[in-house]
C-alpha cells in the first residue's frame, strides 16, 4: 500500500498557538497536499482557530478548555467518522519537524506496527534542556516501572497509528497524563510499537510557552489516582 | 452554658434548612433523616459530653472527646473521597459534552458550505 490510497489525518491539538499554527498547517498542506489536516482548538482567547481555518486546516472547537488529552480525543473521534486509515499526532508549538511526518509514516505503511511513538533521545538531534531532559529521563523510568514499556523518550505528543489501533486506545485523562495513558493502552492492548528518532526542537516561543517540569508531579499524582480509584 | 446555647442555635439552624429542602423536595427523605440525626446528635453530646465516654470505651481511646474527634476525621474523609469521585464524574461528563458539540459544530458549519 503507498499512501496515496491511504486516507491519513493530522491532529494538532492547539490552546494559543496563533503566530505560529497557520505556518505549521500550509506547511502540511503544501508538503502533504492530500492529508486532512484537523486542528482541534481547546478555547483558546486568541485567533488560534481562524488562522488555521485559514490556512485550510478542519478546526473543531471546545468551548471549553479540557486539555491536549481531550483535544487529541476529540480529533480521533473525528478522523474515525471521516473514514481515516491512518492518524499522525503532532503538537502545534512548532516544536516538531513536518517533514519528519514521514519518518512516522513508513515504518507504519510497511506495516512493522500498530503505532509509531517519536522519540527525541534514539538520535541526539533535539538540545532538550538540562531539567526537561532530567523530568523525562525520570518519566522514562516510571513508564517502564509503571507499565512495563522499555522506551528511550515518554511524552513525545508525535506519533501515527493505525485506525485499528487508534479505536483502541481509550484516552481519558484530559490533560498531559494522556501521553502516558496511551504507552499503558498499548500494553492492555497488546499493540506492537516502534520507536523512531524524531527532532523536538525548543525554541524561545516553546520554552516560555510550554510546560513546567513541575507538571511532571501532576502528571503522576493523576496516574496514580486513576489506577486506584477510576478503573 | 454559652457554646452550648450556641452550638444548639446553630444545629437547630441546620436542621430546619434541611427541613426546609425537603418540603422543597430538593432533597429526599434518608438525607433529611441523617442529616437531623447527626445535628441532634450534636446537640445532645454537647449538653451530655458524658456520653461520649461510653462510645470511647467501645473505641479504646482515652476520652470522649478524642473519640469523636477520631470518627469526625474518617466520616469528613470519606465525604471528601465521595465529592472527589463524584466530581471526577461531572468533570467527564463535561469533557463528553464539549467534544460532542466540537464535533457537531463542525459538521453544521460544513453543511452550510
Ligand atoms: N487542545 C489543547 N492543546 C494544548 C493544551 N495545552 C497545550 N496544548 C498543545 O499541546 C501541544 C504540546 O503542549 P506544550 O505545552 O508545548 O507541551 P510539551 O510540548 O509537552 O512541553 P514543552 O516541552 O514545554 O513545550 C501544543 O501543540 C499545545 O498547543 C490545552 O489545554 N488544550
Ligand atoms: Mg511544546
Amino acid at each position: 500500500m503507498t499512501r496515496n490510497d491511504k486516507r491519513i489525518f493530522v491532529l494538532l491539538p492547539a490552546y494559543r498557538e496563533a503566530g505560529v499554527i497557520g505556518g505549521i498547517v500550509s506547511e502540511i498542506r503544501q508538503r502533504y497536499p492530500h492529508f486532512s489536516i484537523v486542528v482541534i482548538d481547546d478555547c483558546s482567547y486568541d485567533t488560534t482557530a481562524q488562522e488555521a481555518a485559514l490556512a485550510g486546516a478542519h478546526v473543531l472547537k471546545h468551548c471549553i478548555n479540557l486539555g491536549q488529552g481531550a483535544a487529541v480525543k476529540t480529533g480521533v473521534t473525528f478522523a474515525i467518522q471521516n473514514a481515516a486509515d491512518i492518524i499522525v499526532h503532532m503538537d502545534s508549538d512548532g516544536q516538531h519537524v513536518v517533514s519528519e511526518i514521514d519518518l512516522l509514516l513508513n515504518p507504519l505503511l510497511s506495516g512493522k506496527a500498530d503505532i509509531i511513538l517519536g522519540s527525541r533521545f534514539l538520535a541526539n538531534q533535539s538540545n532538550v534542556p538540562t531539567l526537561r531532559r532530567l523530568v523525562l529521563k525520570a518519566g522514562i523510568l516510571f513508564t517502564w516501572f509503571f507499565s512495563g514499556l522499555r522506551l528511550t523518550d515518554t511524552h513525545n505528543g508525535f506519533r501515527a497509528s493505525t485506525r485499528e489501533a487508534a479505536q483502541k486506545i481509550a484516552i481519558n485523562e484530559n490533560r498531559m497524563a494522556h501521553a502516558s495513558e496511551i504507552l499503558h493502552e498499548i500494553v492492555r492492548h497488546n499493540l506492537s510499537y516502534v520507536e523512531v528518532p524524531v527532532t523536538v526542537l525548543y525554541t524561545k516561543y516553546s520554552l516560555l510557552h510550554g510546560q513546567k517540569s513541575s507538571n511532571a508531579f501532576h502528571i503522576v499524582t493523576r496516574l496514580l489516582w486513576r489506577k486506584l480509584f477510576l478503573e | 452554658m454559652v457554646i452550648q446555647v450556641l452550638v444548639t442555635a446553630i444545629s437547630l439552624f441546620v436542621v430546619g434548612k434541611a427541613a426546609t429542602a425537603y418540603v422543597h423536595k430538593r432533597i429526599r427523605i434518608p438525607a433529611f433523616v441523617i442529616w437531623a440525626l447527626f445535628w441532634v446528635a450534636i446537640i445532645v453530646v454537647v449538653w451530655q459530653p458524658n456520653l461520649t465516654d461510653r462510645l470511647a470505651a467501645l473505641l479504646q481511646v482515652g476520652r470522649g472527646a478524642d473519640a469523636v474527634f477520631y470518627l469526625s476525621l474518617v466520616v469528613i474523609f470519606y465525604l471528601l473521597f465521595r465529592i472527589y469521585i463524584r466530581f471526577e464524574r461531572i468533570d467527564s461528563h463535561i469533557t463528553t459534552l464539549v467534544r460532542e458539540i466540537a464535533i457537531l459544530n463542525k459538521r453544521v458549519d460544513d453543511t452550510k458550505k
